[in-house]
């Protein structure tokens, strides 16, 4: 007990961090082989309360609400996810099979690129260069394109889940949400429920407003690639809005697809390429003078060289996944954190105030 | 084990219990005005929690979430040693924790076997978003509640420097 007493706040505070943490963690990895279900459902339930609300307060039961909200995502996610979702096998698999192709239109313009470094003096190895970027591109099993590739075919076969796990939060999330909360000992009854309130309050913002962004993002994007005479615009603008997750990094993730697209086919002409980083750059832009400054920035409150290497860290131990995380997870963390300090700390607030109340 | 209050208000009997919570809140000034149908929805969504005899509900400094109301028992309020109030069932204590995020300006201690029901923020928030009008009556009643309280201190303020 005198232990316990002496203990300064911070090394409470980081304690209690440490438990959250590796509870989070085994609660992450029990969940593993459902986890991009349940984020999309999440995510989906957060885009969604606001109707199950109105419903509700229309006078509807709650188990009703939810049902015709579960009803409608079947005919507004599912039937055109799916058509997505085959567009994008298809053309996935079209992309890996003209890997050799692409291998060749890099090499040219690697070649090209070599030829006006050595006017300056730059000599660069094209072939070691070439291997590189196909690998990181297109070969290798955790190359970008198979990353992107298996984050949406996990996203398509979880797809018949979605709906279900969604219905089933908007039905009793509350009441699981006050059972947990309500399990705490008395002394942490408040604290655990101020830090859900202000992680939930925040994230729910970010949620809404970073999809509702995504979403434009990704149209303005798939506009550009059609106006400019690019194949599958629809899968290249979402690809664009999915990567537009990703703070900072996102934008330069976004091209990869379109550059290799015009290396998979030279018909189409290098020129290409300066058209596809117009029309990323357009959309970005939007994104950026809206989405960084608006959202990420007052949701995260993050220095940006902490908000990039959370992105790079995360991305390397859980790929495409971690780095669109990795802001929300650390900004969760910061608010964990600064609770269970302020509450560890003896002075906490002090006030002049005669009123107990 | 079994009698300790963690377990308690994890596995409490609540059924019967919160259409009496129900009358009790609308017996407050909070509630006045606001139909047994919207108080009952709120209750049901309540923390209900026991507290053994001397055991802290809040300390002062403590970051409070929500205003409590004492169905059974007895609560003390003290600032330091010194006892500012003894609040019996029906009564409710540490509403400003339901307007602003504020630091608890005094200790509650549960005097005897207590059990008290919690109206958390969130419920506030939620309920001023789904239904505005109910909302932003609890939120007058507030108001006047805390008006009330300001009055009283300031008449307290007042004696002590005409005692002095």
């Amino acid at each position: 007990m005198w232990l316990i007493k002496h203990i300064p706040p911070m090394a409470k505070a980081l304690i209690c961090f440490t438990f959250v943490l590796v509870i989070t963690s085994v609660l992450i990895w029990l969940l593993n082989p459902v986890i991009i279900p349940v984020l999309v459902s999440l995510a989906l339930y957060v885009c969604l309360l606001p109707l199950h609300d109105w419903l509700t307060n229309l006078g509807w039961r709650r188990d009703m609400s939810a049902m015709a909200i579960l009803f409608l995502m079947m005919f507004v996610v599912l039937v055109p996810g799916s058509l997505i979702l085959a567009e994008f096998n298809e053309q996935a698999m079209l992309w890996q099979s003209k890997a050799s192709i692409a291998g060749q239109s890099l090499n040219e313009l690697l070649g090209l690129l070599s030829e006006k470094l050595a006017q300056w003096q730059f000599h660069i190895e094209v072939d070691q260069l070439k291997a590189n970027i196909l690998a990181g591109l297109v070969k290798d099993n955790g190359s970008f394109l198979s990353s992107i590739s298996s984050l949406v075919m996990s996203i398509s076969s979880s797809l018949l889940l979605v709906p279900f796990i969604t219905f089933f939060l908007l039905r009793d999330f509350e009441s699981l949400r006050n059972k947990s909360l309500n399990s705490l000992p008395n002394k942490y009854f408040e604290l655990g429920w101020l830090m859900y309130f202000k992680v939930a309050k925040q994230t729910q913002g970010y949620v809404r407003a970073v999809l509702i962004q995504q979403s434009i993002l990704a149209v303005v994007a798939a506009s550009g690639f059609w106006l400019a005479g690019f194949d599958s615009p629809v899968i290249l603008g979402l690809i664009a809005g999915v990567l537009g997750l990703i703070p900072y990094v996102g934008p330069a993730l976004g091209l990869l697809p379109p550059f290799y697209l015009v290396l998979a086919n030279p018909e189409v002409g290098f020129d290409a390429m300066y058209t596809a980083v117009l029309v990323i750059g357009v959309a970005y832009l939007v994104d950026n003078l809206l989405v960084i400054p608006l959202v990420v920035a007052r949701f995260a409150n993050l220095h940006p060289l902490v908000a990039l290497l959370s992105i790079i860290v995360f991305g390397n131990f859980f790929g495409i996944l971690g780095m669109i995380a990795a802001i929300p997870l650390l900004a969760i963390s910061n608010i964990v954190f600064y609770q269970l300090l302020l509450s560890f700390s003896p002075k906490k607030f002090t006030t002049n105030v005669a009123s107990f109340h | 084990m079994a009698g300790s209050p963690f377990w308690q208000n994890l596995f409490r009997p609540d059924h019967k219990q919160k259409k009496h919570v129900r009358d009790l809140w609308l017996a407050t000034p909070i509630f006045s005005g606001v139909s047994a149908n919207q108080c009952q929805q709120l209750v049901n969504d309540m923390a209900i929690r026991r507290y053994e005899n001397t055991e802290a509900v809040f300390k002062l400094g403590d970051v409070g979430i929500g205003t409590g109301l004492i169905i059974s028992g007895s609560v003390r309020i003290c600032m330091g040693e010194k006892v500012l109030a003894q609040l019996e069932e029906g009564d409710f204590f540490g509403e400003v924790a339901l307007v602003i995020e504020a630091p608890r300006t005094a200790t509650a201690i549960a005097a005897g076997d207590t059990q008290i029901v919690f109206f958390l923020r969130p419920q506030l928030e939620s309920l001023l978003s789904r239904s505005p009008r109910q909302g932003a009556k609890i939120m007058q009643n507030l108001a006047k509640v805390m008006a009330n309280r300001l009055g009283s201190t300031n008449t307290l303020l007042e004696q002590s420097h005409v005692a002095d």
